[in-house]
């Protein structure tokens, strides 16, 4: 079979179809700017250095998509939607301050324009330069925030987690609120050109919250934002972080496309409980495995993953969650390597 | 009576019932039930069957942090009550903190609420602790462990930071560091020279009794 280009790869599979090989997709933002020097924090303020940092790490590294992302996407519209923001010198910005003092306070929450509020518009702006760099090349992923994860941001997960049992009514207008900040994000970074837009809702955890909470507060807006990214015409992913096998079949039916599990829990188990629905997507161990782990046992993990789940399709070899930024990039090197020696279809 | 009083405590502990608990103590207490007892076999019985229902996937964050929230202000009302016996039964001194750069606050506030009725003197720092306030309150308060929290891989590397600059002032044989948080691992604790690390609030308990020479296990 003749050698597609990354973006054939990821459209033939999301087709329905068997492409080459298994495509590998590390969830790889920042560690890129380990290429081109460029500092994380210096990084924040540049479309450009943060571009070409995420442009130089796919043609370096050789991965079959882009996820244009370089801090979290509920820290942004956090910060857009009113929540102060404390810069690290050496790390990634994180809320200070919320926006949500007393439930009284929704009332007054705005709804961001990814064009002007915040510093929402330099992100539209990376994926802009990222898209006219390698369209229809590289498929481009784009986070957007769960609803539920949005709403803690908003109002601090521990307020959150309390309400959800002493504040139900105050939790639905909060979420509420914050699934149509997710969707309109969602929206303009479909129109930039994204091509698989990730909801990313790690505060609905199983490792946090029961399967019941989840299925009260967060999987309806989940499938509220599926529905509306794949109207939009793109590729709707979930990505939940953490222990999420008691969540499966909830998971996967928000109608979402591709299923991104972390490495808590079993792909063997995903594939035999919902494999015929989603796209399993994962799950090396981001910590143990690519930051302090050897390129040896990367591979020989990434080789475990495509033998048990990744013969027939239906799958994208990944890591768990993001890579942490010091990850060393010969570990990324081989997870491509394992890609490429064990997943091939024809 | 007063058996049962406590024993509803515990029982409204567990159902996450806030207001009945902060309603039942000053009853206790009016009723004669010393402090310790309401707190040991009352507050702390029932949030320990929440953490050994959230070892088993039974209870989640929601429980726990209601439960921490009703504690704390249980333990508001509570302390002249107690302040007499708490020295003298302390097992040890905690010096607890998320690490700099790092403002996550809900899981290392468990752990330093859960290690307070323990009975562990236990001086909370909060978020973005930097490595020298870490030592300094060490050397101060005379800690036997510091407790470090980190929930983001971009942040966890700094515990390392911690423990170079307590060996580099010679503290490193007396007092020992054990380590939590999502991203952090028991390699990654062994990696960077930590004596422990828990994965939740009862682990956390657990080990904090055993670096301190009191734990059964």
């Amino acid at each position: 079979m003749t050698i597609l280009s990354p973006y054939q790869r990821v459209m033939t599979l999301l087709q329905g179809k068997m492409p080459d090989r298994v495509p590998v997709i590390p969830q790889v933002t920042y560690t890129t700017a380990q290429l081109t020097g460029v500092g994380l924090v210096e990084a924040l303020h540049s479309p450009e250095k943060t571009a070409e940092a995420l442009l130089t790490g796919q043609r370096e590294l050789g991965y079959d998509a882009i996820y244009v992302g370089w801090e979290s996407s509920f820290n942004l519209l956090a910060e857009a939607m009113g929540c102060t923001m404390r810069f690290p010198e050496d790390s990634v910005p994180q809320v200070a301050e919320h926006v949500i003092k007393s439930p009284d306070d929704v009332d007054k929450l705005e709804l961001p324009d990814p064009h002007s509020s915040g510093r929402l518009p330099i992100h539209m702006d990376m994926v802009n330069i990222v898209k006219d760099a390698v369209e229809g090349e590289i498929p481009l992923f784009a986070y957007t925030p769960g609803p539920f994860t949005l709403a803690g941001q908003l109002a601090g997960v521990n307020s959150l987690m309390v309400a959800t049992i002493r504040n139900p009514q105050f939790i639905n207008n909060l979420i509420a609120v914050a699934y149509k900040a997710s969707k309109r994000y969602a929206l303009a970074n479909i129109q930039a050109g994204v091509d698989v837009v990730v909801t990313a809702d790690p505060t609905a955890s199983g490792s946090l919250i029961s399967p019941k909470t989840f299925e009260t507060y967060a999987a309806p807006h989940q499938q509220a934002l599926v529905d509306a990214i794949t109207q939009a015409g793109a590729i709707a992913s979930l990505h939940i972080c953490g222990k999420t096998t008691s969540m499966l079949e909830l998971m996967a039916g928000t109608g979402t496309s591709i299923l991104e599990l972390d490495h808590l829990v079993k792909l063997t188990e995903a594939t035999t409980r919902v494999g015929n629905d989603v796209i399993l997507m994962g799950n090396l161990n981001p910590t143990e495995l690519l930051l302090t782990g050897t390129p040896e046992a990367v591979e020989a993990a990434a080789r475990e993953c495509i033998e048990a789940v990744g013969q027939d399709g239906q799958y994208i070899l990944s890591s768990g969650c993001e890579v942490p930024p010091l990850a060393p990039l010969a570990n990324i090197r081989a997870m491509v390597t394992a890609a490429k020696k064990y997943g091939q279809y024809a | 009576m007063g058996n049962d009083i406590v024993d509803q405590i515990r029982v409204a502990m567990i159902d996450c019932q806030t207001d009945q608990v902060l309603e039942l103590v000053p009853k206790a207490i009016d009723k004669g039930i010393v402090a310790s007892e309401i707190v040991n076999r009352g507050l702390t019985a029932g949030i320990r069957v929440l953490g050994d229902r959230f070892e088993k996937g039974e209870a989640f964050l929601p429980e726990l942090a209601v439960a921490a929230e009703t504690m704390k202000q249980a333990l508001d009302f509570l302390e002249p009550h107690l302040a007499k016996s708490v020295d003298e039964e302390a097992l040890g001194t905690i010096v607890i903190g998320t690490v700099q750069g790092d403002i996550h606050d809900i899981g290392k506030s468990i752990v330093a609420t859960m290690l307070t009725v323990a009975g562990f003197t236990v001086h909370d720092l909060g978020v973005e602790v930097t490595p020298a306030q870490f030592i300094a309150k060490t050397k101060a308060v005379n800690a036997d462990i510091i407790a470090m929290s980190a929930l983001l891989t971009t942040t966890m590397d700094r515990m390392q930071e911690t423990i170079d600059l307590l060996k580099s002032e010679k503290l490193d044989t007396r007092v020992k560091i054990m380590v939590g948080g999502a991203p952090v691992s028991q390699q990654f604790a062994d990696s960077i020279g930590a004596d422990a690390y828990g994965v939740d609030f009862n682990q956390a308990v657990k080990i904090a009794k055993r670096l301190t020479g009191h734990s059964n296990d």
